[in-house]
């Protein structure tokens, strides 16, 4: 054995570990012929030494008894949080969806609700002034070009007209009758059916009356009475001169 | 006659909740963690503190033990060594050795002298094994103060056996460079002290 070869089984050698027996004596041996060999030998030796004497020093220590009364506590603790949680994951699980379908539910009502009422327009006023209009669904050959500067305005800001005052009636009583039968007829404001409808309506246009079912009114977000459903409600519907209809308003 | 319930059947009964099994696991193996990390950081409070930490992890994360990978205690051991690596990057501060030691190694029968002398040698060792680089310190600490065979520390440190016995034999040498440094001084520092008594 050389030095190299020396070097490398000495912690084994030193630290007695089990190695090859022959290894061992041929080691031993090298270190009988070498000084320098034999020196390191004794260094790791020595450092063995008290390196086992540090760890019979250290042997009896632990952790504190307070640690393992912590420990089992902790555990207590541990498993009291996660086997709830899994019978919850196990056996709940269907209770805590129908909980969320539940709050998702009511959610989704209050919001319909708020909506409803934030769209809903003051449902009727006097129609001032309403152009002549053809009947039942068909456009009247007689129809009038349609456009009233104020009726455009109104078609512009919805606003404008949600008024149920006294003064309006008397104002509308005066201009010239608006519709057929003259001053019985009310109506809401003209509904947008297309972007930009008052834009499309500058060029001219005219007005039909049509008869639709009742429901029609919910399509415009307008309060539906259930017992009267089954009725039909009279609305006016203008046209713009491309043929499209562009605005609808309801009358009763 | 009964035989003794392995490590790893005391893990699976403690997954099922069952608190004694995590009692009789705790007694077995806290010994050799709080030891590792106390050899690891010189502090007995760290090492407290570390041995707590490692167990709760044992709790919440037992089931990622895998038997086929090593024995609980190489897994114990290297949940240790991570926790302890952390704070030793945390703190930076370790060589606090606290003194503990002096009551567990007197003996009885030794003279006053011995013991001291006995005791400033041990001191002196863990000094030096303190003083080590923490990747050479842990393969002193697991193979030659805990006696784990060069696999277990090789599962402990999750590297290779030819890693461990080459970092061994390195920081090996390094403590006997130290520890004759050390004696050198004081014996130079006695002679100092002996020369002024008789000056």
């Amino acid at each position: 054995m050389n030095c190299q070869r020396f070097e490398e089984v000495i912690n084994d050698v030193a630290r007695e570990q089990i190695i090859d027996a022959g290894a061992r004596v041929a080691a031993l041996r090298h270190s009988d012929e070498c000084g320098a060999c034999a020196a390191r030998l004794t260094d790791e030796r020595g450092l063995t030494l008290r390196l086992r004497e540090l760890a019979e020093a250290m042997e009896s220590a632990g952790a504190p008894a307070r640690v393992e009364a912590r420990m089992l506590a902790a555990f207590d603790q541990i498993a009291l949080s996660q086997l709830p949680a899994r019978r919850v994951s196990a056996a709940g699980q269907s209770q805590r969806r129908y909980l969320f379908g539940a709050i998702a539910a009511g959610l989704l009502i209050v919001c319909g609700l708020l909506a409803m009422r934030a769209l809903q327009p003051v449902p009727v006023t006097r129609a001032p002034e309403i152009p002549p209009i053809a009947s039942a669904g068909t456009p009247a050959p007689t129809a009038p070009q349609f456009l009233p500067p104020a009726g455009r305005q109104r078609l512009i800001g919805f606003e404008g007209s949600r008024t149920r005052s006294s003064k309006p009636r008397a104002a509308a009583s005066t201009k010239p009758g608006p519709v057929n039968n003259g001053s019985t007829e009310i109506a809401t404001d003209f509904l947008p059916l297309t972007y930009g409808a008052a834009t499309n309506l500058e060029e001219g246009g005219r007005m039909v009356r049509v008869d639709l079912p009742h429901s029609a009114l919910a399509t415009f977000g307008l309060p539906v009475n259930m017992d009267r459903a089954n009725e039909r409600v009279k609305a006016d519907v203008l046209f713009g001169v491309d043929g499209l209809a562009h605005a609808i308003r309801f009358v009763r | 006659m009964a035989t003794q319930v392995t490590d790893s059947e005391l893990v699976q009964k403690m997954l099922g909740g069952d608190k004694t099994a995590f009692a009789e696991l705790y007694r077995r193996r806290q010994r050799d963690v709080y030891r590792f990390a106390l050899h690891m950081t010189g502090a007995a409070d760290l090492a407290e503190d570390v041995t707590q930490e490692v167990f709760i992890v044992l709790m919440k994360k037992g089931n990622e033990y895998d038997e086929l990978k090593g024995s609980v205690n190489a897994f114990l051991l290297g949940v240790t060594r991570n926790y302890v690596l952390r704070r030793l990057r945390r703190e930076r501060s370790f060589v606090s050795i606290d003194d503990t030691l002096g009551d567990t190694i007197a003996t009885e029968n030794a003279s006053v002298n011995e013991a001291l002398a006995r005791n400033e040698s041990i001191q002196a060792m863990r000094r030096a094994v303190l003083n080590l680089p923490p990747h050479y310190r842990e393969v002193v600490v697991l193979c030659d103060l805990q006696e784990l065979s060069y696999a277990e520390a090789a599962a402990v440190l999750d590297s290779k056996i030819g890693t461990v016995r080459s970092r061994l034999h390195r920081a090996r040498g390094l403590l006997i460079e130290r520890l004759r440094t050390t004696s050198v001084e004081t014996a130079a520092e006695k002679e100092i002290e002996s020369a002024r008594c008789f000056a």
